[in-house]
């Protein structure tokens, strides 16, 4: 009798344990949980590829106004930092008064191997693109966690632009290969000619965040890896508007860019 | 230091618990165990002296047993993880025995069936230890019927998984309610198994979608993969036993269980084994079959290594002990899956026979295959694989060989002093497939080795071995001599050698016994490799040094 009952009592707890939860299968509809909207991280680094000759590449930088303005007003300012860096056949040389394009942007155009324009880098990842494909790249590259923390400040007298960067690691930095710090001088606001979509050639061509010159070797200055603070600067030229002048700073490794600043230069009499 | 003081508390607590009690009439028994590398570059390792030293007291009555175990693996041998590191008292246990009822509470090694959904244990030289820190409770109420209950959170080297591990056990002995198959020496049981894994949601992975907003601007929209908490899986086997035969069939099934093993993939995961064996006096013969689907079985779902593991596939693979023959030992593959076959048959030429000679000649063919399941669906390029069902499987095998091992063995004693044991090997081995990296190697292994009593005190064994192969980093030369003194003292000499590379691995080695005792020194070069038992593997990276070995039971 005092077998059976026990029989009977363990035969229960057994029973519960095999029930015990619910089934683990999931219906195949309901194996995601979402959306959630994301918070975004880290900034992105667009490089607008381009030339005053290239009657399409308006439309790229069209692209570029838009997705600033929608970010921003999503997100907040300085999610996208584009660069429009001049060079190629269809560009003109600033060796001429009209002309944007730079020995550096030129040696940037030749390394890619650019032969049609507009074309596009995003955040240094996934090669060449067009800019078709920018507005997804950038939210696509939003999302992802930077591994360093950039602060910097540039200011500029009558002779010179001097900028200082501080390079902070966070968590994983220095996993992924070398990590490059780059910094850059850009202007904002310079009326120049610009061949158009339809054809014709627009003089009064407003050119926003062209690649003016570069504080550190193109490739970057390799970081140790460190808190590392980086004083550097560029004899300042006559021809640049100090007032639209800013400063992009990005760190890149293998992965691509890890997180990239922009700051506008500050006049010293400020 | 994890643990260290609170668990010494509680030891003696508890084992001053058991002694006091008036129905104490057991014993102590332990064992110590140590083994210790003294490297020739102490720069290259954080500690001069590594060393992985286990104690175990167990006490026991006729009621009552209690168990623990000193760790101290602060500064492990090479080869182990991170999270390996660290001393205390990571085990301890108390059962009570009382009529036809047994309690366990505290760490618990327990296996259902053949281990396909439950298999907690001990492998020192792999470092694992997946005890269950919680209950059990096992019932022999009725004759025949034995029922088992466990459960608790599952050791992950010094920590605990989150979450639980429950589960239940029904074995049926059969045989016992039939009275004439116990007349006729058969043997007839069926065991029913339920295992169920809690494990909170926390941790998912994620993905990132880019979508369209209403305005058709694209927006980044994250999702987060709806893991299960609850993962069962159950077990149902028969054994059939008459006389020299035994049969087992055993079938096991897991519900979606995505993870970082399979992908993150929803698929059911599913076992069948069909073993056999047969043997008389001078014979016998296995054959056993074995097909696993994503069987991977873990407490913790992001986990990967050795660790966490709920369940054992056993390896359908002979466990070598000739050096060269286990230089490339099989790890059984959890996910995807595998088709495992292995034969092995065993013959003893009787004394006086042609084949047999003055003493018996021993002859075995063992043979073991594994290969791939079948695709016969992939996933869509377009779609990722995470959070899919995976690929299609077949039922029947694939095209691809992961391992196999065809060997014949030969042990003959020619006379009174003198025994001898030939091997020839013929293996392959998908070396990307276990490892990660490197191709098919196909080698062949010739064993030699010789036993024999040069003096009644003394008894010398060598061995030569030699692995041909075209892959990998080519042939291998192994030979060893080995002294055996008074049977307490034991002096060895050896060396791998890979001609390809002009690597040496030279080792000598002098090993005392006494009593209870057995004490080792060697110094040498280990070569990198797995160490592998029961189709479980670990990395062990090359070292130089000094080994030291002591082990005591009392």
């Amino acid at each position: 009798m005092r077998d059976s009952i026990l029989f009977r009592k363990s035969f229960i707890l057994l029973s519960a344990v095999l029930l015990l939860g619910s089934c683990g299968d999931v219906a195949e509809e309901e194996r995601w949980i979402g959306p959630q909207e994301v918070a975004a991280t880290k900034n992105v680094l667009v490089e607008d590829f381009t030339g005053q000759r290239c009657v399409n590449c308006p439309e790229a930088t069209a692209t570029i106004d838009e997705l600033q303005q929608r970010i921003s007003s999503r997100y907040g300012d300085g999610h996208v930092v584009a660069v429009a860096i001049h060079g190629g056949s269809m560009a003109i040389s600033d060796e001429y008064p009209m002309g944007l394009a730079t020995a550096e942007g030129d040696a940037m155009h030749n390394a890619l191997g650019i032969d049609a324009w507009p074309a596009g880098v995003i955040d240094r990842k996934g090669g060449l693109c067009l800019y078709s494909e920018w507005t997804a790249r950038v939210v696509s590259r939003m999302a992802i966690i930077p591994s360093v923390e950039i602060a910097c400040e540039a200011t500029a007298d009558d002779a010179q632009i001097g900028v200082n960067v501080t390079v902070t690691p966070l968590t994983s930095f220095g996993g992924f290969g070398e990590c490059r710090l780059t910094v850059w001088l850009t202007e904002s606001g310079i009326t120049a000619l610009q061949f158009m979509p339809d054809g014709s050639r627009n003089a009064s061509y407003v050119h926003n965040h062209v690649f003016r010159a570069s504080f550190t070797e193109t490739e970057g200055r390799l970081l140790a890896g460190e808190t590392e603070s980086v004083g550097l600067s560029l004899p300042l030229k006559t021809t640049w508007n100090v007032a639209q002048l800013s400063v992009v700073a990005f760190v890149t490794d293998a992965t691509g860019v890890e997180q990239v600043v922009e700051v506008n230069v500050k006049e010293k009499n400020d | 230091m994890r643990g260290g003081r609170r668990s010494f508390l509680v030891v003696g607590a508890l084992f001053g618990a058991v002694l006091s009690m008036q129905a104490w009439d057991g014993r102590l028994t332990g064992s110590v165990q140590s083994d210790v590398l003294v490297p020739s570059n102490p720069e290259n390792y954080d500690s001069p002296l590594l060393t992985n030293t286990y104690t175990d007291l167990t006490l026991r009555s006729k009621y009552f047993e209690a168990g623990t175990r000193l760790e101290f693996l602060l500064y492990p041998l090479p080869g182990f993880e991170k999270d390996f590191r660290g001393w205390g008292v990571p085990h301890l246990h108390v059962t009570g025995h009382l009529d036809k009822v047994e309690l366990t509470v505290g760490d618990i090694y327990d296996q259902f069936g053949s281990g396909l959904i439950f298999r907690t244990y001990e492998s020192r030289p792999l470092g694992i230890d997946n005890a269950l820190r919680g209950g059990r409770l096992v019932m022999t109420a009725l004759p025949g019927v034995t029922l088992k209950v466990l459960g608790g959170s599952q050791r992950r080297y010094w920590q605990h998984n989150k979450g639980y591990v429950v589960g239940g056990d029904a074995t049926l002995n059969i045989d016992q309610w039939i009275g004439s198959m116990s007349a006729h020496d058969s043997q007839l049981a069926l065991g029913f198994s339920m295992v169920n894994k809690h494990e909170p949601a926390e941790g998912a992975p994620t993905m990132l979608r880019t979508e369209t907003d209403a305005e058709g601007f694209p927006q980044l929209s994250l999702y987060t993969l709806h893991v299960p908490e609850n993962v069962q899986a159950g077990d149902m086997r028969l054994l059939y036993q008459h006389g020299g035969w035994n049969v087992l069939a055993e079938y096991a099934m897991k519900s979606h269980d995505p993870s970082a093993d399979n992908g993150w993939i929803y698929r059911h995961g599913k076992a069948l084994l069909l073993s056999s064996s047969w043997s008389k006096s001078g014979m016998s013969a296995l054959v056993q079959v074995k097909r696993s689907e994503d069987m991977a079985f873990r407490s913790r779902r992001d986990m990967v290594g050795l660790s966490s593991f709920i369940n054992h596939l056993p390896a359908f693979t002979m466990q070598h002990t000739y050096a060269l023959a286990a230089l490339y030992p099989y790890a059984t593959q959890y996910a995807p899956g595998e088709w495992a076959f292995q034969t092995e048959i065993a013959y003893t030429f009787p004394k006086g026979s042609f084949l047999g000679g003055r003493y018996g000649t021993a002859l075995s063919l063992h043979a073991s295959h594994i290969r791939s399941l079948k695709i016969s669906e992939s996933t869509s390029q377009n779609e990722p694989r995470m959070g899919s069902a995976g690929e299609q499987v077949d039922f029947w095998p694939g095209e691809k060989v992961f391992y196999q091992d065809i060997n014949v063995q030969l042990s003959k004693r020619i006379n009174r002093g003198t025994k001898i044991n030939l091997m020839y090997m013929n293996q392959l081995y998908d070396k990307t497939v276990v490892e990660g990296e490197g191709g098919m190697i196909h080698s062949h292994i010739f064993v030699a080795e010789g036993r024999f009593n040069l003096s009644r005190n003394m008894v010398l064994r060598c061995e030569g071995q030699y692995l041909h192969t075209r892959q990998d980093v080519g042939d291998w030369w192994y030979a060893l001599a080995e002294v055996s003194l008074h049977t307490a003292w034991m002096l060895s000499v050896s060396d791998m050698y890979n001609p390809q590379g002009n690597d040496h691995y030279p080792r000598v080695g002098l090993t005392w016994t006494g009593g209870s005792h057995r004490v080792m020194a060697a110094f040498g070069r280990t070569k990198a490799g797995f160490n592998c038992a029961g189709g479980v593997c670990r990395y062990v990276p090359e070292s130089k040094g000094l080994s030291l070995s002591y082990n005591y039971v009392f």
